[in-house]
């Protein structure tokens, strides 16, 4: 039994550093032949798991010769655009200048039910509404509504809303994001301030702390016990942000534009 | 030092892996048959010496082969089923139980048997279109 607990945590080990080999790509969009990828890996693995009789390396240079080949392919989909459609395929309009491509979609064996879910899946109740849509290759539906249909853009109505950038964590769980918080280029001694001015003794006491680029502070206490976290604290931007700080990302400089 | 991008780092990396599989089969193949060409070598002549009743003389070379088997199949275990090679365990053991009742009709049948499992796990190891499908 100790046996089988040890042959399952390697192979669960080797597929955790196979999947991460092959990159996040695996994780989220996959493309056929990645998806085939994963079940083989899992279905290898599983073997090695329930089959006490069969030699470890049996599951595992499956695995890694999976691993060689999926890497071995995406490099070679990285240099050639030829290989990249072979494999892969290519992305196909359903929808063109506001008209479904029955020919296209028949090719795709796609219906039209198939077509209207994904289209409201992605917020578009009626095909009318839909200047071009097209599947991408992982079978993702991508859609570009009519001009007169889609939301109204900022640019629309000539606004400036400048350069914006996301929060960045400061505090996550009591510990301080060093390399987060030097990235904004601010320092401890300006957190530990902050802090002080929100009657908090330690970062330790902090559950999750952010700024985004125009020093908007967003604040939340560790709950204590059954009376619960306080409520977060909301700071607006700083009046006196700092002067920006030499090269490269900095949330003192985006504060002060 | 040039310094290489890190795609071709990686090509390099898969070519060392690759390299290092392919070499891990060829030993594998190499090895298996190797130890099997040994242990038939060991086996050879006693069904003269069984067939001629020198029970001692074949007790000998049985019992030096099967020690010469158990050296072996530690590693074995590590490249193949382990039931073949339970099953050439018990070849063996039967073997040397006929060996000990010296009844030569069922020794010498059992020596085929081990012989027969010696050449299978062998073949099975050898990169061939039989053994492809």
């Amino acid at each position: 039994m100790l046996l089988l607990i040890i042959r399952t945590a390697v192979l669960y080990l080797v597929t955790m550093i196979s999947m991460r080999a092959m990159g996040k790509r695996q994780i989220g969009q996959l493309q056929p032949f990645e998806l085939v990828v994963i079940l083989i890996i899992s279905e290898m693995a599983t073997i090695g798991v329930q089959s006490n009789g069969l030699p470890l390396l049996t599951s595992l240079l499956p695995i890694v010769t999976i691993t060689v080949l999926q890497i071995s392919i995406a490099l070679l989909n990285l240099k050639s655009q030829r290989f990249r459609s072979i494999v892969c395929g290519k992305p196909s309009f359903v929808i063109r200048n506001g008209e479904i491509l029955e020919e296209e979609m028949r090719r795709l064996r796609l219906n039209v039910n198939d077509l209207l879910e994904q289209l409201r899946y992605k917020g578009y109740f009626d095909p009318a509404e839909v200047e071009f849509a097209l599947m991408e290759t992982n079978g993702q539906l991508s859609v570009l509504p009519r001009a007169d249909k889609r939301p109204v853009q900022p640019a629309d109505l000539e606004l400036n809303v400048g350069h914006e950038i996301p929060a960045i964590m400061l505090i996550v769980d009591g510990v301080v994001q060093r390399d987060h918080l030097q990235n904004t280029g601010y320092d401890e001694a300006w957190l530990h301030k902050k802090l002080a001015a929100y009657s908090i003794a330690s970062p330790a006491d902090v559950f999750f702390m952010s700024v985004d680029y125009q020093g908007h502070i967003f604040c939340q206490l560790k709950s204590k016990g059954e009376a619960g976290s306080p409520p977060p604290v909301r700071e607006g931007a700083a009046k006196t942000a700092p002067a920006a700080s030499g090269q490269g990302f900095s949330l003192k400089s985006e504060g002060a534009r | 030092m040039m310094k290489l991008s890190y795609n071709k780092r990686l090509a390099a990396c898969l070519l060392l892996v690759t390299a290092l599989v392919l070499a891990l089969c060829l030993w594998t193949g190499w090895y298996v048959r190797g130890v099997s060409a040994d242990l038939q070598q060991g086996l050879a002549g006693m069904d003269r010496l069984i067939t001629e009743a020198k029970w001692d003389e074949a007790g000998r070379q049985f019992t030096a082969n099967y020690a010469a088997w158990q050296q072996k199949r530690g590693v074995w275990q590590g490249l193949m089923n382990h039931q073949d090679v339970v099953n050439i365990d018990l070849a063996f053991i039967s073997l040397g139980a006929y060996l000990e009742q010296e009844k030569a009709e069922d020794t010498l049948n059992q020596l085929a048997v081990v012989r027969y499992y010696l050449d299978l796990m062998s073949e099975n190891e050898r990169l061939n279109w039989h053994n492809f499908f």
